[in-house]
């Protein structure tokens, strides 16, 4: 996780995560696998902070080199889930290794990813019935995309990235509600158990590439974004009081949110939480409830 | 654009006369290009032409790029072509200067050419979306034909995944001083602001863009991303295009105006007491006055050094 975020935010993202996750850690010993471009920092602080002996594993996605250390204490492994990214590394597995694992995490990788859905698929083949996957990630609803979107400037910054990269972290691709994952999830025998928001710097953005010294064979100049006549157009900040009446989740306009997803058994009547019940909209359970109908149908037709 | 985009009397081609020629156009869209199923999960498209639930877009292109048109030795190209509607539209209305309009894209029905009747002078089979999943990997990625004067890409850029491609394609393929307009959704519209502050997001439809189950590629392609209009423009400013103008518009979607049922609107459309609510909240704010809308439009120019 931590070359996708710059380092001096890891540790808010690390403690968020440990909140999220503090009572599966405590139940005694798990089977941990932590997937993103450095698992390393993330393994140890869960180590650190545990007094149960977990066995942990890591499995390197997204980093800058495919080469897995040798001196980690942890079982490492290189693998490429983002398939369809023109960044995909040829060569290495695009599943993750069998270890019929109770918890995986994954901090802010879901939205550095191309498209998620071989991600999850990937993750529901390995995860125990019951087990618990922790995601994070930017919020589509975070208080600068609203405003972003109210100047006419976009929530998309980094979509030049992905093309042409040469070297350096993974760009991120795309941002989400946590509602969206949670709904492709279903797809895969997955349930949302808890989900929530939190504030973290985010500067890693297209124009924090350069400064980080990195290339891009697509980027000769900068973006002409915004316009000289329209600088300074549109909010600096929204009124205390405007659209918080609309919030779905009080601490909705944070950057980043984390959503626990556990496993469940491979029925399809089981994918229709109480969780996603209370949480839904009614476009989204109108959804649901129609890829359920559908995949029932499927398999009583099968 | 505003609701004087109807009415005006000063506009070239009126909403009436343009009404005319729709009404008779659209008979003979249901012959080439044919209806929707009468099973569409959307009520308001079930029997209706693609042409006639997008009415409104083609007049409000027509009036944006009437100053492009109608002039004589246009060489034009229309991106993402299907169902030709827009190509007939230039040939009756710009028909005193005949311009040459190509087609470019992946979807062109048996016989294109023929049913275009004219208005099409070849079809240019082109992915402009190298880098997305369900690219079309026999399909060539550069256009056989260029210096073209004005070139239209509407409702393209939203289908894929890096458009950057497109513009630099485009770019490529016209002559200096030419004109390329765009027409996509809005990012920034009210339903997307009411949405993404109602706890959803900005892609819905996440699983049908990956061919799974072993699906087409090169098959139809649904929204990959929504733009705000700054992230156009700079898209097609890194291409090399000069920003000319750029507008947001209601698109009137599948309203009855053929029939006269419903008359076309500019207005920004609040259909819940919530979303009112939220617009009166958020337009002060707000950059630009039409930003919420559901549609914008650009202008560019490739310039002539």
């Amino acid at each position: 996780m931590t070359h996708q975020e710059p380092n001096e935010t890891c540790s808010i993202h690390h403690r968020h995560a440990l909140r999220a996750c503090w009572p599966y850690l405590k139940r005694g010993s798990q089977s941990i696998l932590d997937i993103g471009p450095d698992p390393l920092p993330w393994l140890r602080m869960m180590e650190r902070c545990c007094d149960s002996a977990h066995k942990m594993a890591g499995c390197v996605q997204n980093a800058d080199t495919a080469e897995v250390s040798e001196s980690s204490p942890y079982l490492m492994t290189a693998v490429e889930l983002d398939i369809w990214s023109p960044l995909a590394r040829k060569g290495l597995p695009a599943q993750l290794p069998h270890g019929d694992y109770t918890l995986i995490t994954a901090l802010n990788l879901i939205d550095h990813l191309y498209h998620p859905e071989p991600f999850i698929k990937a993750v529901a083949q390995v995860l125990r019935p019951g087990g618990v996957l922790l995601l994070t990630g930017a919020n589509i609803s975070a208080r600068k995309n609203l405003l972003a979107l109210l100047r006419g400037d976009g929530v998309a910054p980094d979509l030049d990235a992905v093309v042409g990269l040469k070297r350096g972290p993974r760009p991120r691709v795309r941002q989400y509600s946590w509602r969206e994952i949670a709904n492709l999830a279903l797809s895969h025998n997955f349930v949302p158990v808890r989900h929530g928001f939190y504030e973290a710097d985010d500067t890693f953005s297209l124009r924090q590439h350069s400064a980080f010294g990195i290339q891009h064979s697509t980027l000769a100049r900068p973006l002409p974004n915004p316009p000289p006549e329209h600088r300074g157009r549109g909010p600096k900040e929204l009124p205390p009081t405007c659209c918080r009446w609309l919030l779905a989740h009080p601490h909705q306009l944070r950057s980043h949110f984390y959503l626990l997803l556990a496993r469940t058994a491979n029925l399809p009547g089981h994918r229709f939480s109480g969780y996603m019940l209370r949480h839904a909209t009614r476009a989204t359970l109108r959804f649901s409830r129609n890829r359920i109908a559908a995949q029932i149908r499927a398999m009583a037709s099968a | 654009m505003s609701h004087s985009l109807v009415e005006s009397s000063d506009s070239s081609i009126s909403w009436n006369n343009f009404l005319a020629w729709a009404r008779a156009e659209n008979e003979y869209q249901q012959q080439i290009a044919g209806v929707h199923q009468p099973d569409h999960p959307q009520d308001s498209l079930r029997g209706r032409t693609y042409f006639e639930v997008n009415l409104y877009r083609y007049f409000h292109a027509l009036q944006v790029c009437w100053p492009y048109l109608n002039r004589p030795g246009q060489k034009i190209m229309d991106v993402g072509s299907w169902p030709g509607a827009w190509l007939r539209v230039i040939a009756h209305f710009a028909a005193q200067h005949q311009p040459k309009a190509w087609a470019s894209g992946l979807m062109f029905p048996d016989r294109f050419l023929e049913k275009m009747d004219g208005a099409c002078a070849g079809m240019l089979r082109c992915e402009l979306d190298p880098y997305s999943p369900m690219r079309d990997m026999s399909a060539p990625t550069t256009l056989a034909e260029n210096d073209f004067t004005f070139v239209s890409a509407m409702e393209v850029v939203e289908h894929l995944y890096h458009p950057r491609g497109m513009f630099q394609v485009i770019h490529e393929a016209m002559a200096p001083g030419g004109v390329l307009f765009v027409t996509t959704n809005n990012v920034s519209r009210l339903s997307n602001l009411f949405a993404i502050l109602n706890g959803g997001g900005l892609v819905g439809n996440l699983e049908e863009l990956i061919p799974s189950d072993g699906g087409i590629l090169g098959n139809w392609r649904p929204h990959a991303r929504e733009y705000a209009w700054q992230e156009a423009n700079a898209l097609a400013q890194s291409a090399g295009f000069e920003p000319i103008t750029h507008g947001f518009y209601q698109e009137n979607y599948a309203l009855r105006l053929l029939e006269g049922i419903d008359q076309p609107s500019e207005e920004l459309v609040l259909p819940r007491g919530a979303e009112k609510r939220l617009a009166r909240e958020l337009i002060p704010l707000l950059a630009e006055p039409d930003q919420l809308k559901s549609g914008m439009y650009l202008l560019f120019r490739k310039p002539n050094r």
